[in-house]
């Protein structure tokens, strides 16, 4: 049995996907309870298969039993769960899971009686999030891309006005990237003369010097940056989650940016070798330039916003730059803060978004001004947003912390300054936004405990959505305790061997 | 010598977060919930007073609670600096408790069970500082101690003290995330180490420049110390209520800072590597120097009596850390001796301030002329808390000055002799004249003295506690400089 476990984190929500698109027909409120059966056992495969991996080793399914030999590859369709995937893997199910009893509510609210093929759009995203992640076999992620591509255009059109053009903008730039990233793999495909992740890097170290293969790898990566939002492929990131019903927010936020950074990373990391890097220096410099560009612009403009989805949205803006800069710097402790980070942010995020649900959900609006006296209002799922916001700055002991030491350290060791100077400004700007929020939304009303003054009613969100915000904000705090038994274990394995220490 | 392992330190840590979570749950039954205060304090006092006959034998406690980082873990060292800096925060937090009481409840203050709660997270916090075995750890309590200090500061929830708490944040977290924790980083990713080791973790042929910007960033990143020029949020924090200025902002968070800059200049850089690099060691004693001077300077010019405070402790703070600079054994001793003497002083006059504030809402000092006939006693109190602020027998103040004088003419900066003398003169400066007009001047606004009432026993009780510490500490100051000196002998003892 143990041996299908990677098949099943896909088949999970696939199935659930297809289900409920059939119960949508006759009965609608089915669709909900599949989808969550579906990423249940998704995410009871994942995690087992994590103490599977940190136990034994990488886990090589073949789809069909075809092409088990070396070099028959081409054929059969591989998926692999191994040391860089199997945390994202588990992230990934494991806040889907939770994000599906989340957004109950809010779909119920938000989307009253559109809602028939939410769940089931919803579930098909989460599919080709897992896929993208899972598979072993670079066209196969191609089409994955896709599949959670598409399904995310449809969740954001959902949203009204300004959402359509938003998912048309979104639809553009993320047909461009798909383009690139099939053009790049036909590039290797041309050279190598297979598609199986673990051919060819057995492959291109045997070509030497490429002109062709480093086409190739630039086009994959400039695919990857434009899904995932890269600076300056971000335009259509913003606007897109600040308009997007709440709900699909609340989940393609935390997952379809980091999913594409991995993206990157197995591209860096195993198909093609890191040395690719660290023998083009210009380019190295040229992204960590880009990197912290990212990072600052975002932080300004984050600055600025006056609605909340929006400031988160440029939140996530800049952690991309983090974890692209931190897998450029190309040494062991920026690596291993990239893909600290990956799952890290996927939870902080997940985490921030389901706060200011609960915010939306209650207010109506997420516009700072209308935040006044929303501490004493939802002081529970402003607790969650506290802590959450904390880790976004880095404070210790949560996971947002140990991620940004291990990039800073990466940064040090490089001795590329200006990265770590970005990285500490938007620690800074964060903070300074968790505390002009403070403001308004605790100081900047009469506090009701005088006599005299107004009470202000409770108006909690419901515990169906308080819930599992509260547990993704504990959940950050978890996770920040293990993350050095998780580099140790898992983590630490996934790093090129070639690597200086 | 062999250190124990004991989860002690972390139970002592505890203590005051599980009474946090008491007064919380006991909010709405006041006698019930300042009760548990008291229990708290006092068990907590009674369990750091079990690990002193130890520790002053000159063994350590240990415990590491997990593992961080690779090489660097959540890890506790209770040894005689973190002892004694955890006796007298914790000892003081029962006066103060008994002040807060008096001072809060009259005036019906709103919120006095956040007030608590955060105060007893503080209490928390600050000891973890001390009992802090690496670096790491002492950066988590730190900024714990920055977030849970901030509702305090902006007790009062107007735009003043909205304000002052923007300018607290903006200091204290500001400069930790851009200054001192890269530095830390880099420190790690120099030397694989965080741990306080005596001598230093810095291989020998470290480059000198690299040190030097190490030392600046870490001197200026623990901005709670209060060197210039980050030294503008402790005036700006001035806003909260007289009892957390007294505890919080003339003893917790400030010798916070100051505890911090101690373990980074004994524990990472090494006692030795500060006394054979003239450049290092220069740097702190002209940084301190510099702010010791101007802040009485700025005091001198202060009418607010609790801005005058402020600026007396600015400068006071940089006593510490000059006699730290001096990387002569005297020197370390007296700097650590300090850190009672000031913050028994220190404290009686914040109390004293609030007491006055209370009674007839003076906050100024040309408000207060031909007081001291009113309130002989808060008046009284007040002189015997300058009196160790200055430095004067008999209190307490005079015992760790002298060291300091002591240390100077030991070490190569002996400037620092004059210093200091100079800046306890600016010190008589600006507080004696409080005194002589409260007693002697005629009252500006008689109308004012005549509504005074005499203060609630509760807010005078506390005064008499801290200014009988201040003279007690002058006749048994033998006990805590053992502390200081076992302290100092280990750092510099090679």
């Amino acid at each position: 049995m143990t041996e299908h476990l990677p098949i099943i984190i896909i088949l999970g929500p696939l199935l659930g996907a297809v289900l409920a698109a059939f119960t949508a027909w006759f009965r609608p409120k089915l669709s909900h309870p599949l989808v969550f059966v579906g990423l249940a056992i998704s995410f009871a495969a994942a995690l087992k298969l994590v103490f599977i991996v940190a136990d034994a080793g990488a886990q090589k399914y073949w789809l069909g039993g075809w092409g088990t030999k070396q070099g028959h590859g081409v054929v059969g369709i591989q998926i692999t769960v191994d040391h860089l995937n199997t945390l994202l893997l588990a992230a990934v199910s494991g806040i889907a899971l939770l994000t599906t009893l989340y957004t109950k509510r809010l779909v119920d609210a938000e989307l009253a009686r559109r809602q028939r093929y939410f769940y089931a759009l919803f579930s098909l995203l989460v599919t080709g999030l897992l896929g993208i992640t899972i598979t072993g076999d670079i066209f196969n992620l191609y089409v994955f891309m896709e599949i959670a591509a598409l399904s995310s255009y449809a969740l954001i059109a959902y949203g009204r006005g300004r959402a359509y053009m938003a998912a048309f903008n979104y639809l553009i730039m993320g047909t461009m990237g798909a383009c690139l990233y099939l053009l790049g793999v036909g590039f290797v495909f041309a050279k190598t003369g297979t598609l199986n992740i673990d051919d060819v890097s057995a492959i291109i170290p045997e070509l030497g010097q490429s002109q062709a293969l480093f086409v190739g790898f630039v086009l994959i990566l400039l695919g990857a940056w434009a899904k995932m939002a890269f600076f300056p492929f971000h335009g259509w990131l913003p606007n897109s989650y600040a308009y997007a019903p709440t709900a699909s927010t609340a989940l393609l936020a935390p997952l379809a940016t980091k999913v594409s950074v991995y993206a990157m990373l197995r591209i860096m990391v195993t198909v093609y070798s890191i040395d690719y890097i660290i023998h083009s220096p210009a380019t190295q410099s040229l992204v960590l330039y880009l990197s912290s560009i990212a990072i600052v612009a975002a932080s300004f403009f984050s600055l600025t916003q006056t609605n909340l989805k929006k400031l988160a949205a440029y939140f996530v803006l800049s952690e991309i730059g983090y974890m692209v800069g931190g897998a450029w710097l190309a040494n062991k402790p920026g690596l291993t803060g990239a893909m600290v980070h990956v799952v890290a942010d996927a939870a902080m995020t997940s985490a921030l978004f389901m706060a200011i649900g609960c915010i939306v959900y209650r207010l109506g609006q997420a516009q700072l001004d209308d935040l006044k006296g929303v501490f004493f209002k939802m002081p529970v799922t402003m607790a969650a947003f506290v802590v959450t916001m904390a880790a976004l700055i880095g404070v210790p002991p949560t996971c947002g912390f140990f991620s940004k030491w291990y990039l800073i350290q990466g940064a040090a060791q490089a001795g590329v300054w200006h990265f770590v100077a970005a990285l500490l400004l938007s620690s800074l700007v964060k903070a300074i936004i968790l505390f002009r929020i403070i403001e308004i939304g605790y100081n900047r009303v009469p506090h009701p405990a005088i006599e005299g003054n107004p009470a202000i009613p409770r108006n909690e969100a419901p515990l169906s959505m308080l819930i599992p915000t509260v547990a993704m904000a504990l959940g950050l705090i978890a996770l920040g305790l293990v993350t050095s038994t998780l580099v140790n274990t898992i983590i630490s394995k996934a790093l090129p061997a070639a690597l200086t220490p | 010598m062999e250190p124990i392992q004991s989860i002690m330190p972390v139970w002592i840590i505890l203590t005051s977060s599980v009474a946090a979570v008491l007064i919380a749950l006991l909010g709405r039954w006041p006698n019930l919930r300042e009760s548990c205060i008291f229990v708290a304090a006092v068990i907590k006092l009674g369990l750091l007073l079990s690990l002193a006959p130890a520790v002053l034998d000159g063994k350590l406690y240990e415990f590491e609670v997990m593992e961080l980082l690779p090489n660097v873990g959540l890890a506790f060292k209770v040894d005689a600096l973190g002892l004694l800096f955890a006796l007298v925060s914790v000892s003081l937090w029962i006066p103060t408790t008994i002040f807060s009481m008096g001072f809060l409840r009259p005036l019906k203050r709103h919120a006095q069970t956040r007030f608590f709660f955060f105060f007893a997270i503080a209490i928390s916090s600050a000891v973890g500082v001390a009992f802090s075995a690496n670096l790491l750890t002492l950066f988590i309590f730190y900024e714990v101690l920055s977030l849970s200090t901030y509702p305090l500061v902006t007790h009062h929830q107007d735009d003043d003290a909205i304000k002052g708490g923007r300018k607290y944040l903006t200091y204290l977290l500001g400069t930790s995330i851009a200054l001192a924790l890269p530095a830390m980083i880099i420190v790690y990713q120099q030397t694989g180490n965080l741990d306080f080791t005596n001598g230093g973790v810095f291989a020998s042929g470290t480059s000198t420049m690299l040190l030097v910007v190490l030392l600046v960033m870490f001197l200026f990143g623990f901005a709670k110390a209060g060197l210039m020029p980050f030294h503008a949020w402790l005036p700006g924090a001035m806003v909260a209520p007289a009892p957390v200025s007294a505890l919080l902002h003339a003893v917790a968070v400030v010798k916070v800072g100051v505890f911090s800059i101690i373990r980074v200049l004994t524990g990472i850089f090494g006692v030795d590597l500060l006394a054979n690099t003239p450049s290092l060691s220069t740097i702190v004693c002209v940084l301190a120097a510099v702010t010791l001077i101007v802040a009485s300077l700025i005091a001198l010019t202060q009418d607010n009596i609790k801005s005058r405070l402020a600026y007396s402790t600015i400068g006071q703070l940089s006593y510490i850390i000059l006699g730290v600079g001096l990387a002569t054994k005297i020197g370390i001793a007296g700097a650590a001796l300090h850190i009672p003497m000031h913050a028994f002083g220190k404290i009686t006059l914040f109390l004293c301030a609030g007491a006055i504030y209370q009674a007839c809402g003076a906050k100024c000092i040309s408000e207060i002329h031909g007081l001291g006939h009113k309130f002989p006693l808060t008046m009284t109190a007040f002189f015997i808390g300058s009196l160790c602020v200055i430095g004067l027998p008999p209190t307490g103040g005079f015992v760790s000055k002298w060291y300091l004088l002591n240390g100077s003419l030991d070490s190569d900066q002996q400037w620092a002799f004059a210093v200091f003398l100079t800046s306890s003169l600016l010190n008589a400066a600006y507080f004696l004249p409080i005194v002589y007009k409260a007693f002697f001047a005629t009252p500006t606004d008689p109308a004012r003295l005549d509504k005074a009432k005499e203060p609630p026993l509760l807010t005078i009780v506390p005064l008499f506690i801290t200014s009988a510490g201040c003279v007690l500490l002058f006749f048994f100051s033998d006990k805590l400089f053992q502390f200081a000196n076992r302290f100092a002998e280990m750092y510099t003892a090679q």
